[in-house]
């Protein structure tokens, strides 16, 4: 059964997630056409799948959690940040009744950095390099963006 | 010339030095303080040896040496005199762990509470960016306590991810939150741009940003106040000096300074832009002539071929030695020489101490298991009017509030 878009998911793990589709509905040849939403490039299943491996990992607090669509064991392509970068980092906010959430663009928007805590836990499963948790906190490129 | 190195073991996030002192935070979010001299000084117990690393390590302002110029000019001298630290850098120098333990000032948990993005030692304060915001810690240099307090200060509740200190002001690069200045005052920062901002330096006055957009130049000139002018402070006790107050001139973009776009960077004397085959445009920036002539403030000097890849800078900057352009699997330091110093392997984090007046020709570099404190000493004899890279030394220089 396909996912449904902006409607609440109940989850096994007690949240309830929604699929945005403002963050789906603006790609066009492959590029963002919005300047200020991000776009999955993911199915909307594995958007779903993100949030819920963020949570079961622990890259999550009360209001936030940090996602990756691991592929072949590394972090691979989820979305388009509106200046057109691939990310491969997922950001999810608590809105109170239900989650949600949109590909991260670490290297613009400062909230979009995932906290040094989430990225050492990242190294330390050998998702990211070291160097490179100081290279997303700075906002430099990196094998989460291109 | 190849630098002298000196790799300390350990799984390191970031390091200052300062007054005598080096500050590693680890992964593990402990600082630690190390005092450095005593580091240097048991290196080996060869005089010769001690006094040469002393010099490389401790004493970078040194061997500048204008008083000496006449000497230093003498047949054989400054060979003489650079053999030792040639010899020098052609070992391998290290400290391990243990060996690094007796030199310990202080250990504590990050009183930042977590890894920060950014720091700054400046006028006996450390300053600290995390995602709480800009803490500072007041910093006793000669005291066992190192601080007066673990518990920071926080003078802002907002984000960035660089900070650069300079005549009591914080330079805050924010990415598209764009440029802020702090002013000392516990006042809320001033957001002087909102355009992308990625690195912060000083040039002079005035600030430059580099961005992955367009670099820019927030510019200021300093203009001496009459006793009629508002701020005019009749009682001060340093009434034979002149009073200056900072003016704003605007934001000069990039493509103003160079005619073209391209990653550019600035500190003090020089602005840097990256072209598009791979060259490098060098700019003199006169503060001097930004108030009454801007256009006549960038004087470009030279451009320099095919050295680096533009599509591959991770990020970039500059000091008395030369220029840095890290990539992504290695460090450039191209030399205010000429020689190019090729550091391979992918950094952490790496810093330079432009500001500092005895560590000046420090690069430190974070690994993944060590960190490498580097000397660079092929700065001290050069025409410092004719080097094309790097800050200009000044005679009789002094530390820079």
């Amino acid at each position: 059964m396909a996912t449904p878009l902006d409607t609440p998911i109940a989850l096994t793990m007690g949240s309830r997630y929604v699929a945005k589709s403002y963050h789906r509905d603006s790609m066009k040849n492959g590029r963002n056409t919005s300047r200020n939403k991000s776009q999955w490039t993911i199915y909307p299943v594995d958007e779903v799948a993100c949030f819920v491996d963020a949570i079961s990992e622990g890259w999550s607090d009360d209001l936030e959690a940090w996602g990756l669509h691991i592929a072949h064991a590394v972090p691979a392509d989820l979305g388009i940040t509106t200046r057109d970068d691939i990310s491969r980092v997922a950001r999810f906010r608590n809105a109170g009744l239900y989650w949600s959430g949109f590909p991260a663009d670490y290297r613009n928007e400062l909230r979009d950095r995932p906290p040094t805590i989430i990225l050492q836990r990242w190294s330390q499963a050998n998702l990211i390099e070291k160097y490179e948790i100081a290279r997303i906190r700075s906002g430099r490129r990196c094998s989460l963006s291109n | 010339m190849q630098p002298i190195k000196l790799s300390i073991e350990g799984d390191y996030w970031d390091s200052q030095i300062y007054r005598g002192r080096l500050y590693l935070w680890d992964m593990e979010n402990v600082l630690r303080v190390y005092d450095w001299d005593a580091i240097i000084a048991a290196i080996s117990s060869d005089p010769g040896v001690r006094s040469t690393l002393d010099l490389a390590f401790s004493r970078s302002n040194y061997l500048y040496g204008y008083d000496f110029k006449p000497l230093f000019a003498q047949p054989g001298v400054k060979q003489s005199i650079l053999g030792p630290f040639e010899a020098l850098s052609r070992v391998d120098l290290g400290v391990t762990r243990a060996q690094l333990l007796p030199f310990m000032v202080l250990g504590i948990d990050n009183p930042f509470n977590q890894l920060p993005d950014d720091t700054e030692i400046y006028e006996k304060s450390l300053y600290g960016l995390t995602r709480a915001g800009l803490l500072e810690l007041a910093v006793r240099p000669t005291s066992k306590k190192v601080f007066t307090s673990i518990v920071p200060l926080k003078l802002w509740d907002g984000q960035a991810i660089a900070i650069s200190a300079k005549r009591r002001r914080l330079a805050i690069a924010a990415l598209s939150d764009g440029l802020f200045e702090y002013g000392f005052d516990y006042a809320e920062p001033e957001n002087l741009s909102h355009r992308h901002v990625d690195a912060v330096n000083w040039m002079y006055s005035s600030i430059y940003c580099t961005s992955r957009d367009d670099g820019f130049m927030a510019a200021y000139h300093w203009e001496t106040l009459q006793p009629s002018d508002e701020g005019f402070e009749l009682t001060r006790s340093d009434a034979d000096r002149p009073q200056l107050r900072r003016e704003y001139d605007g934001i000069i973009g990039g493509e103003e300074i160079f005619g073209a776009t391209g990653m550019s960077w600035g500190l003090d004397d020089k602005v840097y832009r990256v072209t598009q085959d791979g060259g490098l445009d060098v700019v003199a920036f006169h503060q001097s002539k930004l108030k009454d002539n801007p256009t006549e403030a960038f004087n470009p000097l030279t451009t320099l071929e095919n050295l680096i890849d533009h599509r591959e800078i991770i990020s970039a900057g500059s000091t008395y030695f030369g220029i840095l352009v890290e990539f992504d699997r290695s460090l450039i330091v191209l030399g205010s020489d000429s020689q190019n110093v090729h550091l391979y392997g992918p950094v952490t984090r790496w810093r330079v101490f432009p500001r500092s007046i005895s560590y000046e020709n420090h690069l430190h570099v974070i690994r993944d298991s060590c960190i490498d404190v580097l000397a660079f000493f092929h700065d001290w004899f050069l025409d410092q009017d004719e080097k094309p890279a790097g800050i200009h030394h000044e005679y009789g220089r002094k530390y820079r509030f």
